[in-house]
């Protein structure tokens, strides 16, 4: 069910409308309901996929919290027998038992995950190989495989919550069902966000009485996100689609605003889906964390990461980069460093990288094509480089006098930010990391601004009518995000305004949507609805 | 009571407001989208209560082949064609169940167009063009079910932005068409026509004579009944059981479409493709591509287009032998070996000389440096027993230089391309033909003007002239 279909709105209306008649006691049941009703309208087949992740983890989660709890009772019952060193023994024996325990969990999950998104690439490359060293022609037939719906976020969400129940940072769900509705909550099983069990399963199952106010805002939240969606992500997609396809036809300027679009066009698709996700659980009273804030607003690439996709950033934070970086291996590594580099060089080198395979996942996570790992890994290379190059930063200000707390400073950082994430898209977009590096090239070698008057920004299929639309569309939205960057609450702030403005502000917004909303000859859902 | 009063304003406030945009949607609807002529055909069929008792259904084709008042005068019926342009096979579903709300049809004639059944590109906003005009009915709500519910929202709700998108439209005009009394007396005098190519004969029937816009493309008949749209088939399907449990009768036909696209690919596996498709679901089938020449005698002159549509002199023949086939195919069972030819190899068999009173040509063309590499192919179409005889010239227009000209007529395959080197500036090909062994002289089948032009060019594509044929 796309969230732009009609079924997908009256699917919401109707499920909030029933959620807020029946008992509150009953809620819960209800999400669970409508949640797996949601999945199944994409296929009764994939369902299976959901249903093994929710009992494999849930079956994990309670094994480790027995293996624990066993263990508690263990020592309460012998701890005066038990010699410091029986103490030691037993708790590594437990230790054992509950990463064993883990590590199955992790693997059969992540195991689906992986067969399922990345068996086709790796029998290409295995093929490549195999061409390659024993010439032996397309030796192993492709498979390609179903994406269950939503695989890459339940997965990486319960499997989050594995981890967390390993640590011990909170007891494991005794209740399979409420545990379900966790892994299948509706709105962010498409496209996230990836979620943490301690910060939504409670609000689940708290009781939520109907507030007018909520569920105004939540509806104006899914009416920007649709205005984002279908007025500047669906326009920018005509051109960076036109430009990315006809690689050989297009360079210099085009090639550039065809990639420009393309940002215009990931942005407004992802922040406008996060919107609609948000705004439908706010009509439930769950409230979702947040996946962007403002990204082109970042002065780093690590601070465009702390912005964008928020929650799949920080759940490599904690779940990889940290038990990574703070491992044996690393530990050594480190010292092994140190000794060699000197102490700035060597503390860093090991976090350095962390940072190349959290963003090596990232990569490959986005999807099974070489383009994606060469994604992942230019930005992993920047943040190692920003990383390693950081201690300069003082002298090369002082040396150039600059004074790094000035507003323009802060813009020219924005500035640079933006690019560094601009050249990114070529990878991310383009059809191959090949073609990336050609249209790269064209950008530069093709240059002329003679592209500007000739016709070519045009034969890119956005007329002027269209690219006015969108700038007026992108300032709005520009304007929204500078007050948020404030701190403003954009729809309290208009909530404070006289109805009249409220009203033609509400007004405007819906009616841009169709009024102004780009119509695809073919209708396309969101893009990261295919992870 | 605070509470209730505070309550009941949000309440208030709230319908207020979805009563707002529903008004402003509604006007929106009301002078953005023009009188359509899907609403005009709807409402000459639920005009009177039990006025047809003959429904014919079908795309553009059937709107300029089927004259109903023909069928009338054989059938002893009253038969109104529902045939709109661009109706899917899904919409005649719909029509069909709509043509029995307030009247009582026996026979329904079907006109399968194999364009909707493969390939078929639609814009989701123009799929919906006609259950836009249903009545509110049970119908429109079985249709809403069925097929809005996994549309782009605003498809259902907010179809006019299409129409305020495209930039196509006369706000003025519409307010005053639909302010009109013509207009709420469903005249057809508000709808805009221009696409029937004629003048409006009754009940949903053209005669079509308009050739202004010249013959257009011919399209290669492809059809892979492996990549069919499933919709199409499904719906074909309902209609059936439908028709059979209504107890009525179901004719299947195909109009003929013009020689040279009928020549021009695998037609012969679309006509495979019905006549099975149409056994298997035991419903008559009568492809009158196929029908004999001495039944019903035509060429491509009598065709306002190579897409098929036919001009009204056509039309009216057509439609007596429809009617005479229709009304004896119950007591006749060798009715197909009388009128038709039993397949494609008989039919072209029967092709006697060049078909074609004009070459279709194609070309594209590529800038570098300033030059252009010129391509063009071009098809005489002839039956197995002719072989045609071609010279090809192109000449400069301005300075009347011949920059090719073929050295002697050559024999044609189907197909023979050429490619050569223009410098920007105004031509014309002319292609002169006859008929291989006979002493007629060679006559001049084609002459086409095109113009290579810079600022006109969008040089990174390929530009295909009119008159060309969409080919691979």
């Amino acid at each position: 069910m796309s969230f732009i279909s009609l079924g997908f709105l009256v699917f919401l209306v109707v499920s909030v409308f029933i959620y807020y008649l029946i008992p509150k006691k009953y809620q819960w049941i209800w999400l669970l309901t409508i949640s797996y009703f949601f999945y199944l309208c994409s296929g009764i087949k994939t369902v299976f996929f959901i249903i093994f992740t929710t009992i494999t983890t849930f079956l994990g989660g309670i094994a480790l919290s027995n293996i624990h709890i066993k263990r508690n009772e263990y020592f309460s019952k012998h701890k005066s027998e038990m010699s410091s060193d029986d103490k030691k023994e037993y708790k590594k024996v437990t230790k054992k038992k509950k990463r064993r325990t883990l590590i199955l969990i992790l693997i059969a999950n992540f195991g689906v995950w992986a067969i399922l998104k990345y068996t086709g690439f790796a029998i290409d490359n295995l093929n490549v190989v195999l061409k390659e060293f024993l010439h032996l022609e397309n030796t192993i037939e492709r498979i390609d495989f179903i994406l269950p719906m939503g695989i890459s976020f339940y997965t990486f969400q319960a499997m989050g919550y594995i981890i967390d129940v390993y640590q011990g940072k909170y007891e494991a769900d005794k209740n399979i069902f409420k545990f379900a509705l966790f892994v299948s909550f509706f709105p962010q099983i498409l496209q996230g966000p990836i979620g943490r069990y301690n910060k939504l399963a409670h609000q689940f199952f708290e009781k939520h009485s109907f507030d007018w106010v909520r569920i105004q805002h939540g509806v104006q939240l899914i009416a920007w996100g649709f205005f984002k969606k279908m007025v500047l992500a669906d326009r920018a997609a005509t051109v960076a689609d036109c430009a990315f396809q006809y690689v050989h036809l297009y360079s210099g300027i085009p090639m550039m605003y065809g990639v420009l679009m393309y940002a215009v066009q990931v942005y407004a698709d992802f922040a406008g889906a996060m919107d609609i996700v948000v705004g439908a659980a706010e009509l439930f009273d769950i409230q979702l964390e947040a996946n962007f804030r403002q990204p082109m607003f970042a002065v780093s690439i690590s601070d465009f990461w702390h912005r964008w996709h928020i929650t799949l950033g920080t759940w490599m934070k904690d779940y990889i980069f940290y038990p990574f970086s703070l491992s044996k291996v690393m530990n050594k590594f480190g010292k092994f460093a140190r000794k060699l580099f000197g102490n700035t060089v060597g503390r860093i080198l090991p976090i350095c990288i962390a940072n190349l395979l959290i963003f090596f996942i990232v990569g490959i996570w986005h999807g099974p094509e070489w383009k994606y790992i060469a994604y992942g890994m230019y930005n992993g290379l920047l943040i190692s480089l920003t990383n390693l190059l950081e201690p300069l930063y003082p002298k090369m200000f002082q040396l150039t006098h600059i004074n790094p707390n000035t507003k323009v400073w802060k813009c020219i950082k924005i500035f640079r930010t933006f690019l560094l994430f601009y050249i990114s898209l070529y990878f991310e977009r383009a059809v191959s990391v090949h073609a990336s590096f050609i249209m790269l090239r064209n950008s530069i070698t093709g240059f002329t601004f003679s592209a500007l008057s000739d016709g070519s920004l045009e034969s890119l299929g956005l007329g002027v009518k269209g690219a006015l639309i969108l700038l007026v569309g992108c300032s709005a939205w520009f304007i929204v995000s500078v007050l948020k960057e404030k701190g403003i609450n954009v729809r309290e702030a208009i909530d404070r305004k006289p109805f009249i403005i409220r009203w033609a502000i509400y007004i405007a917004l819906v009616l841009a949507i169709p009024c102004l909303g780009k119509i695809s000859e073919t209708q396309g859902g969101f893009m990261y609805a295919q992870f | 009571m605070r509470n209730f009063k505070k309550s009941f304003k949000i309440i208030i406030r709230t319908v207020i407001f979805l009563v707002v945009l529903i008004v402003l949607n509604e006007t929106f609807r009301f002078i953005v989208m023009p009188p359509s002529y899907a609403r005009y055909i709807l409402g000459e069929l639920n005009r009177k209560e039990g006025s047809y008792d003959c429904i014919i259904l079908g795309a553009s084709h059937g709107r300029s082949a089927i004259n109903p008042y023909k069928i009338d005068e054989a059938l002893n019926c009253n038969a109104i064609n529902m045939s709109i342009p661009s109706e899917t096979v899904k919409d005649s579903y719909y029509l069909l169940k709509e043509s029995f709300r307030k009247n009582n049809p026996k026979t329904i004639i079907f006109d399968i167009d194999y364009q909707y059944w493969y390939k078929l590109k639609q814009n989701e906003y123009w799929e919906t063009f006609i259950y836009e005009q249903l009545d509110f009915s049970p119908i429109k709500l079985e249709y809403i079910a069925y097929n809005l519910l996994e549309k782009d929202f605003r498809v259902g709700l907010t179809r006019w932005a299409y129409y305020f998108f495209n930039g196509n439209i006369n706000l003025k005009e519409n307010v005053k068409l639909k302010t009109s009394k013509a207009y709420w007396n469903n005249e057809l005098s508000v709808v805009n026509n221009k696409d029937a190519g004629g003048s409006y004969v009754g009940k949903g029937y053209f005669y079509r004579d308009d050739t202004n816009g010249g013959k257009g493309k011919i399209k290669k008949v492809r059809f892979d009944t492996n990549d069919l749209e499933q919709e199409a088939v499904h719906y074909f399907k309902k209609m059936v059981q439908f028709c059979k449990k209504k107890g009525i009768r179901l004719v299947c036909i195909t109009s003929p479409i013009t020689p040279a696209t009928l020549n021009y690919g695998d037609y012969e596996t679309v006509h495979n493709y019905f006549v099975k498709l149409c056994k298997e679901q035991g419903v008559e089938y009568y492809d009158f591509n196929y029908v004999k020449d001495s039944v019903l005698h035509f060429d491509n002159a009598d065709f306002v287009d190579y897409d098929g549509h036919m001009k009204g002199r056509l039309a009216e023949q057509f439609s007596v032998v429809l009617a005479k086939v229709i009304k004896e195919a119950p007591n006749n069972s060798d009715i197909l070996n009388q009128y038709f030819y039993k397949d494609f190899q008989e039919y072209y068999s029967s092709v006697k000389k060049v078909v074609t009173n004009d070459l279709i040509y194609a070309f594209d063309y590529a800038k570098e440096k300033n030059k252009y590499n010129f391509k063009f192919k071009s098809i005489v179409i002839g039956g197995p027993n002719t072989k045609s005889e071609v010279k090809v010239i192109v000449r400069n227009i301005n300075n009347n230089k011949t920059i090719y000209e073929d050295s002697k007529y050559c024999d044609y395959e189907r197909l023979k391309e050429y490619s050569f080197d223009v410098e920007e500036g105004s031509y014309e090909i002319v292609i002169y033909a006859r008929t291989k062994g006979t002493s007629v002289e060679y006559e001049e089948l084609c002459r086409k003007p095109f113009k290579i032009d810079a600022n006109e060019v969008n040089v990174y594509k390929t530009k295909l002239a009119v008159g060309d044929i969409d080919y691979e």
